[in-house]
């Protein structure tokens, strides 16, 4: 909010009344042979001078309001942000700006063409525009690939050929943000064109910081930038500069949340490792929660045929810990390039472990212990229905595939970061995993009176961007969900109740399910290490059902 | 009692339905100031008989800020449904009467008397096609009140 008032019409009638007895006992004082009831005096002199009055006396309160920390907490939106800004300084904090997401787009043909893709060329999608990032030529011979914006066509299919470009959104903010797999539009398509889609989950849209944002940062900002307590080492986190740091990126600044968990609680398991099971302390186990929701990751391995049948084959592939550090799990695994649409083969086996190679390891024992951290590997074994496998040999032949999986990022840099000998307390073992996850799904059924249309794009964003962003709560309300939903409402339209439930996916692979209708509780299983303080309540607006019944 | 002892002890506002005179009819002009003078101050059954035309002819809502001041009085014969004598009295009626809880709120005991309000009677009416004469009496709480002459300012 603007502290000056641009308008004559905002104001209320008290202040302007309050405005008017002041005016008129200042003139009495100075002129009492003066009428001031309202006549000809009372109206164009007072009772103006009461409007302008009001007015500077609403100007001065927004600034006042916007200069005192007490009155931001109570009412963020009222304060002015260039205000808010220069006060929050004080606190070393500085407002981020809204951020415009990038990700890649997948461009299919239906035949093996050259084509050029103008820089400024825009796609659209889920109603956002997105413009090339330069200009980019697909090439039908690897040995034309010269610059790095010339892109390889790569057949996926019969009479299918597919390449790759970036693109940025236009308008920067997380509205921006694309799945996987999300249809585009080009407005100028190149020849042959036949589909554009995400390639992956696009990545950096960011909302304007607001000013609750801010006040709920200020701890952070006064707290030293130090490996000490819970706020200092947040407050180190999110302040890493890159320049002194290498494995620091700009988006540490924009970690949503972390929990740590430490000596005496009872989650922390690798502070048991002496001879008797009691814990010694020394140990820091940190679960991140870099971005809303995890970004889909796509890995091309190279599988290893282990055992054929007349229908099917087995085949077994690795995940190294740097290839995803901390994935959650793999979503899909298909032939390489195949269409978004085609289905995934079906895992029949995956078994985690830890990769301790090199120097200031954390101690780690069990795979359990180092689960979504970014020395987490995996052994995998799937189910192909397709390739035929008659000529092949077991334990020799191999192929290609391409593995769709979720994580959350910034797992192997922030563990870098933090094992910096510069960085890390010398007394403790740190150990950074990505937060256990539960992911959240909503239904609710929506009762009308009358024949309105609904935004239901709008309540799921809302639901969505709430969850996501509740930190490590372990606890969801239905009843705030009905407030949000019922604040984007038509009167005359009543919400049902609200069935939540959430998939916490535990470090030994099983999932463990919850759900409820009132108040969706994380449970606590130590020895999983699963709790309020480790889970993060993931909720992605495509798992949010909404049902319309036409109720009269 | 020359004319300027007749304003001591008296509160003051500007004129602004300027042109009355003790007796008689005259066309009233609705100005503050003019290329000959820098406007009159006025006081007494003056400044009383402004103060009620200027709540009775304000259309309640049209102040910003001040939206129960004024009446429905000019509302009403906007519409254009006052035909006959007997509209224009009920319509007067109820606007005298508002317009009077509005001075009277504002006036306090240690006013002089013929400056505080007490009654408006609509004497006599005519209605033609587009015009509507209105004659009204005005009483103050003084049982009788001389007409102080508003005086000139200097430019």
């Amino acid at each position: 909010m603007a502290i000056e008032i641009t308008s004559l019409d905002a104001l209320s009638d008290a202040d302007v009344e309050q405005a008017y007895a002041l005016a008129q006992q200042l003139v009495l004082e100075k002129q009492p042979n003066v009428d001031t009831k309202r006549g000809v005096l009372g109206q164009l002199v007072l009772g103006l001078d009461a409007i302008l009055g009001a007015a500077h006396r609403e100007s001065f309160r927004r600034l006042q309001r916007s200069q005192s920390l007490l009155e931001i907490t109570n009412d963020p939106t009222l304060a002015d942000d260039d205000t808010v800004n220069a006060l929050l300084s004080n606190y070393r904090l500085t407002r981020r700006e809204a951020q415009a997401a990038k990700g890649e787009v997948t461009i299919v043909l239906n035949q093996n063409i050259g084509v050029t893709i103008a820089a400024g060329s825009v796609f659209v999608g889920n109603g956002q525009h997105y413009t090339a990032d330069a200009s980019y030529a697909a090439r039908t011979d690897s040995a034309n690939v010269l610059s790095s914006t010339d892109r390889l066509l790569v057949k996926v299919a019969d009479d299918r050929y597919a390449f790759t470009i970036n693109v940025t959104a236009v308008t920067p903010g997380s509205a921006g943000l694309l799945t996987k797999d999300t249809e585009l539009t080009p407005l100028d398509p190149p020849v042959s064109f036949v589909q554009a889609y995400a390639a992956s989950d696009f990545t950096g849209g960011l909302d304007k910081q607001t000013n609750a944002d801010l006040i709920a940062l200020m701890e952070q900002g006064i707290a030293a930038r130090a490996y000490s307590n819970r706020t200092n080492i947040f407050s180190m986190l999110r302040n890493a500069d890159p320049s002194t740091f290498s494995m620091v990126t700009t988006d540490f600044a924009n970690i949503l949340a972390i929990s740590i968990v430490g000596f005496g609680d009872q989650e922390m398991l690798r502070d048991q490792h002496g001879l008797f099971p009691v814990s010694t302390g020394g140990r820091t186990d940190i679960y991140l929660r870099s971005q809303a929701l995890p970004i889909t990751t796509k890995l091309t391995k190279e599988a290893v045929l282990i055992s054929k049948g007349a229908t099917n084959s087995i085949w077994q592939f690795s995940i190294a810990r740097d290839d995803a550090p901390g994935f959650y799990e793999i979503r899909k695994i298909t032939t390489t390039g195949a269409p978004a649409t085609v289905g995934g083969y079906e895992i029949t086996d995956e078994t985690r472990a830890v990769d301790l190679t090199g120097d200031d390891v954390p101690d780690i024992v069990t795979y359990k212990e180092g689960i979504y951290s970014r020395y987490q590997t995996a052994v995998v074994q799937f189910r192909d229905t397709d390739t035929d496998t008659s000529s092949l040999t077991v334990g020799v032949s191999k192929a290609n595939y391409d593995i769709t999986l979720v994580r959350m990022p910034l797992v192997k840099e922030v563990q870098q970061f933090i094992q910096d000998r510069r960085v890390r307390n010398p007394a403790g073992d740190h150990l950074v995993k990505a937060a256990m996850p539960c992911f959240v799904s909503l239904s609710f059924t929506l009762y009308k009176k009358q024949a309105i249309t609904i935004d239901k794009a709008a309540i799921r964003t809302a639901l969505a961007t709430y969850v996501n962003n509740l930190g490590f709560a372990g606890r969801l309300y239905a009843a705030e969900l009905q407030g949000i939903i019922t604040d984007l409402l038509d009167d005359s339209v009543s919400v049902g109740a609200i069935e939540m439930f959430g998939r916490i996916r535990q470090p030994d692979g099983t999932d463990y399910y919850i759900s409820d209708n009132a108040i969706l509780t994380v449970p606590t299983i130590a020895q999983q290490m699963i709790s309020a303080r480790t889970v993060a309540l993931l909720l992605d607006e495509n798992d949010i059902g909404i049902g319309e019944v036409y109720a009269t | 009692m020359t004319i300027i002892e007749q304003y001591l002890n008296r509160k003051i506002d500007v004129l602004a339905l300027r042109g009355g005179t003790a007796s008689g009819e005259q066309q009233l002009s609705q100005t503050l100031a003019d290329a000959d003078s820098g406007g009159d101050i006025c006081t007494g059954i003056q400044k009383l008989a402004q103060r009620f035309l200027l709540v009775l002819l304000t259309e309640q809502g049209s102040v910003k800020y001040w939206s129960d001041y004024g009446t429905t009085f000019m509302t009403e014969l906007r519409r254009g449904e006052i035909r006959t004598d007997a509209e224009m009295r009920a319509v007067f009626a109820l606007a005298e009467q508002d317009a009077a809880e509005q001075l009277v709120a504002e006036e306090s005991d240690t006013d002089p008397d013929d400056e505080r309000y007490r009654h408006t009677e609509l004497t006599t009416v005519t209605i033609t096609d587009s015009t509507a004469y209105l004659y009204l009496t005005l009483e103050s709480m003084a049982s009788s009140a001389d007409f102080i002459v508003p005086i000139s300012l200097v430019v």
